[in-house]
């Protein structure tokens, strides 16, 4: 079974909940989006999925496999909100690193194609941002978490990057977070928002509206 | 797994290998002057090896905020990592100090 789930999620920071009993299953061909306002414990939950936050409890399970911490498995990779790979590291440094059975659909994008010699920190911060997310998408982890994704990218680079993810989504399932609500609603297969420390399923925005993430006047 | 390990070790652990071997060096060097029976001489040779290790997580510390994700994407702890850094440059001293005993010894 190509899935991960993860569940009962409890976590708190200086003695105040903020995942209580939270559960997601993300399989391969899914792109499962995560919204909730700013503190709900969005890139909390995907930390701990990845393994870089040790919660109170969860019990994570890959490919019906129990795992304590998901990046130790290579089987998921992490889009930080930051940047995250060193800016004096040549683009054609990083995608040996970071890829090798995409690593040929990688090259053959603009971004890679016209820029291999070029250090990462030379880019502009878009396509800065753009290369972390492709390198992410076409790495070999068969999972791979998006925290913010399309944060301060035009739209022309918000579509590239869902563009890239059809591409690899046979192959892989993909968990995105982002504030761009509308985006994450009509891209994702399923969506779930982080409210109160628990996750209800969202349909449409009238869910968004009931759980309090949308203010009742906005259309 | 070992290519990656490779280019992260030559993109950002050069200087701090370079000091460990200058130091393991130094270490070969007194062994060289004063020989190698001398038990004590091992003792404080291991200490500052250590010493130096100790050095290297803390200076890698410093940047572990920086490097987390850099790190664990590539689905590499920092165990893995500096265990097989420090397996390498402790295994470097070891062959030097043996090469440098038999030679003294038998040629």
């Amino acid at each position: 079974m190509d899935e991960f789930f993860v569940d009962s999620v409890q976590h708190s920071f200086d003695g105040r909940p903020v995942l209580n009993n939270v559960y997601l299953k993300c399989g391969v061909g899914e792109v499962v989006g995560v919204l909730g306002r700013n503190g709900c414990g969005k890139s909390t939950l995907l930390k701990i999925i990845f393994g870089t936050i040790s919660p109170h409890y969860k019990h994570l399970r890959i490919d019906d496999k129990i795992v304590s911490k998901g990046f130790l498995t290579g089987e998921f990779a992490y889009l930080s909100q930051s940047f995250f790979i060193p800016h004096y590291l040549k683009l054609g440094v990083v995608v040996k690193l970071y890829t090798n059975k995409y690593q040929n659909l990688l090259l053959k994008l603009p971004v890679f194609r016209d820029n291999l010699n070029e250090k990462i920190g030379s880019l502009s911060g878009g396509y800065r941002r753009l290369a972390e997310t492709l390198l992410m998408i076409y790495s070999d982890a068969k999972y791979v978490l998006l925290d913010e994704p399309f944060s301060q990218l035009s739209p022309f680079l918000i579509e590239e990057i869902k563009t890239n993810i059809n591409l690899m989504l046979s192959y892989k399932g993909f968990v995105i977070t982002d504030h761009y609500y509308q985006h994450v609603l009509n891209y994702a297969s399923r969506t779930i928002l982080l409210h109160n420390g628990c996750n209800y399923n969202i349909n449409n925005l009238d869910d968004l509206r009931l759980h309090g993430y949308l203010p009742s006047m906005l259309h | 797994m070992y290519q990656k390990l490779k280019i992260l070790y030559l993109h950002h652990f050069k200087l701090v290998f370079v000091l460990n071997f200058a130091l393991s060096l130094f270490w070969l060097n007194l062994f060289y002057l004063k020989g190698f029976d001398k038990v004590n001489l091992y003792n404080l040779a291991f200490a500052f090896k250590l010493l130096g290790y100790i050095t290297t997580v803390a200076i890698e510390k410093l940047f572990f905020s920086y490097r987390i994700f850099y790190y664990y994407n590539l689905g590499l702890s920092y165990r893995r990592i500096l265990g097989t850094f420090f397996s390498i440059e402790f295994g470097l001293f070891a062959l030097s100090l043996t090469l440098c005993w038999l030679w003294m010894n038998f040629l």
